[in-house]
């Protein structure tokens, strides 16, 4: 068995230009964090592949913590259960515990804010999360100038975090760009509800994850911010569909409830054709019994 | 890669893949090591160790990440005066986790009881109270969490809880706290 696999060799930049430099001169080279995603695929160690590494924990910049009354802003390599130590006093308490709920402290201890985000091909709750509350992610996109194309720059850009994936949730910077940061916005009078249903490591086909944010007003709601995940299948978060919610008045009846969802059911198969069947009804299911539960006043 | 590390209180050093999960190298270095890929990796559970105290699932540890960390499997462990308090409380409950599972979910144990001796020490999360209560590493939600990353179900969870209580009961006794 041990015939076909190859040793790949390790890179351990200690500064964000030296990631830079390396990760723009060779795109294949695959960035470790944490490692509890690349490790958990299934034969990564047996299929031979053998990539070379590029372990990005020792990087300063991207270790850091800081925060503001305005926001939290955590370097990409800070892993989940340091996100919770230090941004308990500013996250809302919903916030908070989903994203404890992710995984247990053994995972979330080696799981990176980063790593979580920009997984290829799967999307985790803590992306659903952040996008719901509206977080910002700081992304570096890598080029090459030069006549040979050897002089490696990057520029920096500020990004809300849905704008990472398309509406099949794939990761749209693979091998493009790095990020490197992620503000997330203090805790304020909006109302989070966030749900997960299924299994996200043994049942992706059947997981919703579900982020709902909401500003209360005086029958209605206003800034309503609805993000449904679909782990392997899609990401979505429409502004339309938003703008309808915004316009409901509360508390809705429930012919307006069944119209809203039938909306949700439409649009959701119009951006997110790869979610499944049962992945769309238990969206649409979860969105009527959060709306229920905002009318009577539960959430 | 050379690694050097401690496995089972025991200098070791190796050569090998830096990409090899830990799991794989305490196999070959030890017959009594669980050998389960038929999760493969980080289904399971049952590949628990300490590192530098603190319980992690081996297959998701790379070489390169372990060199220079105090390893302890449950062959370890066994010998250490802080698994002789949870087998004391699983003698006493006469729970006991089955076969398969019982090395991975002492470890398990072993590292709760770790952090309830940090946390002890120190307030672990400072902060807004209401996040600080959903945080408790004393409430059940917690341990349902925390053990489920073991999927066997041969442990009720109000029952391992009645364990991690009576064992760190006698971890303080112990040392006459």
């Amino acid at each position: 068995m041990a015939d076909n696999i190859k040793a790949p060799s390790i890179h351990i930049p200690k500064s964000l230009a030296d990631l830079l430099t390396e990760k723009g001169k060779d795109p294949s080279l695959r960035i470790f964090a944490g490692g509890s995603y690349i490790m958990a695929r299934p034969f990564f160690y047996t299929d031979g592949s053998g990539d070379d590494i590029i372990s990005i924990t020792q990087i300063p910049e991207l270790t850091k913590v800081s925060q503001t009354d305005r926001y939290l802003e955590a370097g990409a390599c800070v892993t989940i259960e340091q996100l919770l130590n230090s941004g308990s006093y500013l996250m809302g308490k919903e916030t908070f515990r989903a994203i404890t709920s992710i995984a247990s402290s053994m995972v979330r201890s080696q799981a990176t804010i980063g790593g979580a985000l920009c997984t290829p091909d799967t999307r985790f709750f803590l992306s659903c999360v952040l996008s719901t509350i509206g977080a910002q992610v700081e992304i570096r996109l890598l080029s090459k100038r030069g006549l040979k194309g050897h002089k490696i720059t990057s520029s920096q850009m500020w990004l809300p975090v849905n704008k990472l994936y398309n509406s099949e949730g794939v990761f749209l910077y693979e091998n493009k760009a790095i990020l490197t940061k992620v503000r997330i916005p203090a805790k304020t009078n909006n109302i989070q509800v966030f749900r997960t249903l299924g299994n996200p490591m043994r049942e992706m086909d059947s997981t919703v994850f579900f982020g709902f944010e909401y500003t209360p007003v005086p029958n209605g709601i206003s800034h309503p911010n609805l993000c449904l995940a679909f782990p392997k299948n899609g990401f979505f978060q429409n502004l339309d569909f938003s703008n309808q919610l915004s316009s409901l008045s509360f508390p809705p009846d429930s012919q307006q409830i069944e119209d809203m969802a039938k909306l949700l059911e439409k649009k959701l198969e119009e951006s997110c054709p790869s979610a499944t069947p049962i992945q769309r009804e238990r969206s649409r299911r979860l969105f009527v019994s959060i709306l229920y539960q905002i009318s009577q006043g539960i959430v | 890669m050379k690694l050097n590390c401690t496995i089972d209180g025991t200098q070791q050093s190796m050569v090998v893949n830096a990409n090899k999960p830990l799991n794989r190298i305490l196999e070959e270095l030890s017959d009594s090591f669980v050998r389960n890929h038929g999760c493969l990796d980080a289904g399971c559970g049952n590949c628990i160790v300490l590192i530098n105290g603190a319980a992690r699932l081996s297959c998701l540890i790379p070489a390169f990440r372990a060199n220079g960390a105090a390893i302890l499997t449950y062959a370890g462990f066994r010998k250490t005066r802080f698994c002789h308090d949870i087998e004391r409380a699983y003698a006493e409950t006469g729970i006991k986790p089955c076969s398969q599972c019982y090395a991975s979910k002492t470890i398990l144990i072993g590292g709760l009881l770790n952090r309830y001796d940090q946390t002890r020490a120190s307030s672990m999360i400072k902060g807004d109270a209401e996040n600080k209560a959903n945080y408790s590493i004393y409430s059940r939600d917690y341990l349902e969490r925390e053990m489920g990353i073991n999927i066997c179900k041969c442990t009720d969870i109000d029952d391992i809880a009645k364990v991690v209580e009576l064992a760190y009961t006698y971890r303080r006794q112990r040392s006459g706290r």
